[in-house]
């Protein structure tokens, strides 16, 4: 279970004055929930997606994981929560553009202490899984925004976390890839897997039963499927 | 994990081989410049070894630094000096006297030594009226393809080679030894010398004071103890080492700096990706590891090749260049490397540790 408790996140901004991008800001995400975040830009999606992803100390308030407060563990700890039970999918992919598919999916369990070999056989079986199989050797810039994204998500469940968090996944898919994501986040969580994914899609957003909207650092509404209306 | 920190290394392969020849320039500087140290050392100790208790009066004109490396002038005292100092107040306490007329001649490219001095004839009688008696340097011989009975002239004299000398040191295997009246009519300077080797039982006496007395008998000469070309050896020797000491300094900072330099810029340009790695969960030893690890072997293999280049330029560049052998210790070797490895990982630590505090979220670009 992931808990924010009257979060609050300020950065430095331009001429030194401080913009509050997350403003107390309470949640339960209970396992194996699947959870869209949605709101204007600026509204404080990802900085509310980076801080229950243990990358972002807030600066105000807990972020508890399985009970245990996050930002008060060590930093090493902390690393080594992200590696074990956070699996993370940002908008641009980040592949590592020197590495094969099979590496930047294998990365993850390699930092985690498995063996190249073993890394590298479970990034295969996660790649073909997702169709990918015959990508295995290629570099990130031989594969299409689709094939990329498929990547990063295996890459983010190599090492079988509890949580999948997602940065506008869909971001940059044209609608034929987004529906194709949407689905495998749904299949993902049908296998149990807890998801919080920001997003701008309402498409994606409707097919999550819980939606969160945030304006201007502030939770305006948490629902489930019945409350899209208010979203629109 | 090792074979990721390749792959990297791989992706950026042309960065780090451009340091590593750097580095591997400025080490071998170091190298040429130990060398010529070394082989200065040497060369004082050769030349206490060669002059032992003796004085060498040589004109107040002669360079001495040009004397000891064979390179000779005109500069010229009367030959009877020698007569003059044995019939002075100090006679009693020469035990023996060597005048020679030293001079360079070229035949056929070949830059030859004359060393003109007298008993050449009594210890090499020829029967040929028309040749002086010689004896040759094995070098020397050799460049010239002569044999022993060979008869060659040089300046208008005929030599015959009465004797070729195998295993003459410092130089004198291109020398030509003859009668000290031959030498003066190859070099057109009758009845002059331009060196007396004096030598004597001094154990008792002060040296340095009896070399002045000998300047004071013969006017226009300087008289040097073995002691005091020492000591001045010695001293310039110590300016050397002092300056080798601020250049191994330099030379580390420098390795330093292009280190530093290095991994600053690797730090700035990778930051994707060290947000990345710190994002799916590395941990910061590790991002800190790997440019310290990544600095290391720049240096190692730096200090290795500046080793590998330092050895063929001092033996052929730099030997070129001071007109004798050198050679490079390879005792250096371990000491050079050891330093390069452990300036780099020193200048390393800094952006290391800087790349560990990226923050993800901001390297990434994702808020």
């Amino acid at each position: 279970m992931l808990e924010l408790n009257s979060v609050s996140k300020t950065y430095p901004g331009r001429n030194r004055l401080p913009v509050r991008a997350l403003n107390q800001v309470s949640l339960v995400v209970g396992t194996g929930e699947f959870l869209t975040i949605v709101g204007p830009s600026g509204s404080g999606k990802s900085t509310m997606l980076f801080t229950a992803g243990a990358m972002l100390e807030p600066s105000e308030g807990t972020v508890k994981l399985g009970g245990v407060d996050i930002y008060s563990i060590s930093k090493r700890k902390r690393a080594s929560l992200r590696r074990r039970q956070i699996g993370f999918i940002f908008q641009t992919f980040n592949l590592i553009p020197y590495l094969t598919c099979a590496e930047n999916v294998a990365l993850p369990a390699v930092l985690d202490g498995t063996s190249y070999r073993d890394s590298r056989t479970r990034a295969c079986e996660m790649l073909n899984r997702l169709g990918l199989g015959n990508r295995i050797g290629h570099r990130p810039n031989e594969l299409s925004v689709g094939e990329r994204q498929r990547v990063a998500l295996c890459r983010s469940l190599v090492n079988e976390p509890d949580f999948l968090l997602a940065d506008e996944p869909t971001g940059n898919l044209d609608d034929g890839l987004a529906l194709e994501v949407i689905q495998m986040f749904l299949e993902l969580n049908d296998e149990g897997l807890t998801i919080i994914a920001v997003t701008h899609d309402l498409r994606f957003a409707e097919m999550s039963p819980r939606i969160l909207m945030l304006n201007e650092g502030e939770v305006r509404n948490d629902t489930g499927k019945s409350g899209l209306e208010i979203v629109r | 994990m090792v074979r990721l920190f390749f792959k990297c290394v791989r992706a950026r392969w042309f960065e780090f081989l451009a340091a590593v020849l750097v580095i591997a320039v400025v080490v071998s500087t170091v190298i040429v410049q130990h060398s010529l140290a070394i082989s200065a050392e040497n060369e004082i100790h050769d030349l206490a070894h060669r002059l032992g208790d003796n004085i060498l009066v040589l004109s107040e004109k002669v360079e001495l630094s040009d004397f000891y490396m064979l390179r000779f002038g005109d500069d010229s005292m009367p030959e009877s000096y020698p007569r003059l100092a044995l019939s002075s107040s100090i006679g009693q306490q020469i035990k023996g006297m060597v005048s020679r007329l030293y001079g360079n001649w070229e035949v056929q490219g070949v830059p030859l030594i004359v060393v003109g001095q007298s008993g050449i004839t009594r210890a090499f009688p020829t029967d040929k009226s028309s040749a002086a008696a010689s004896v040759w340097g094995d070098r020397a011989a050799k460049e010239l393809s002569l044999n022993q009975g060979d008869i060659i002239t040089i300046g208008n004299v005929n030599l015959e080679v009465s004797f070729i000398a195998e295993g003459l040191t410092d130089d004198m295997d291109l020398g030509i030894f003859t009668e000290l009246e031959v030498a003066q009519r190859i070099f057109g300077r009758p009845e002059t010398i331009n060196a007396i080797h004096v030598s004597g039982c001094w154990c008792s006496i002060d040296i340095p004071a009896l070399a002045r007395q000998v300047e004071d008998v013969l006017p226009g000469t300087r008289a040097i103890a073995a002691e005091a070309i020492l000591a001045s050896q010695v001293q310039s020797q110590k300016s050397v080492q002092r300056y080798s000491k601020v250049l191994e300094l330099v030379a580390i900072l420098l390795v330093g700096g292009i280190i530093a330099a290095l991994i600053s810029s690797q730090v700035r340009r990778q930051v994707r990706e060290i947000g990345l790695f710190l994002a799916v969960g590395a941990q910061p030893f590790i991002i800190t590891g790997y440019f310290i690890v990544l600095a290391a072997l720049v240096g190692l293999i730096g200090g290795l090749t500046g080793f590998l280049l330092g050895s063929p330029i001092t033996e052929h560049l730099a030997s070129q260049l001071v007109g004798r052998p050198l050679a490079v210790s390879n005792g250096i070797l371990l000491p050079l490397v050891a330093s390069a490895t452990a300036a780099s990982i020193a200048a390393s630590f800094f952006p290391a540790h800087r790349a560990a505090t990226v923050d993800p979220t901001t390297a990434l670009r994702e808020i």
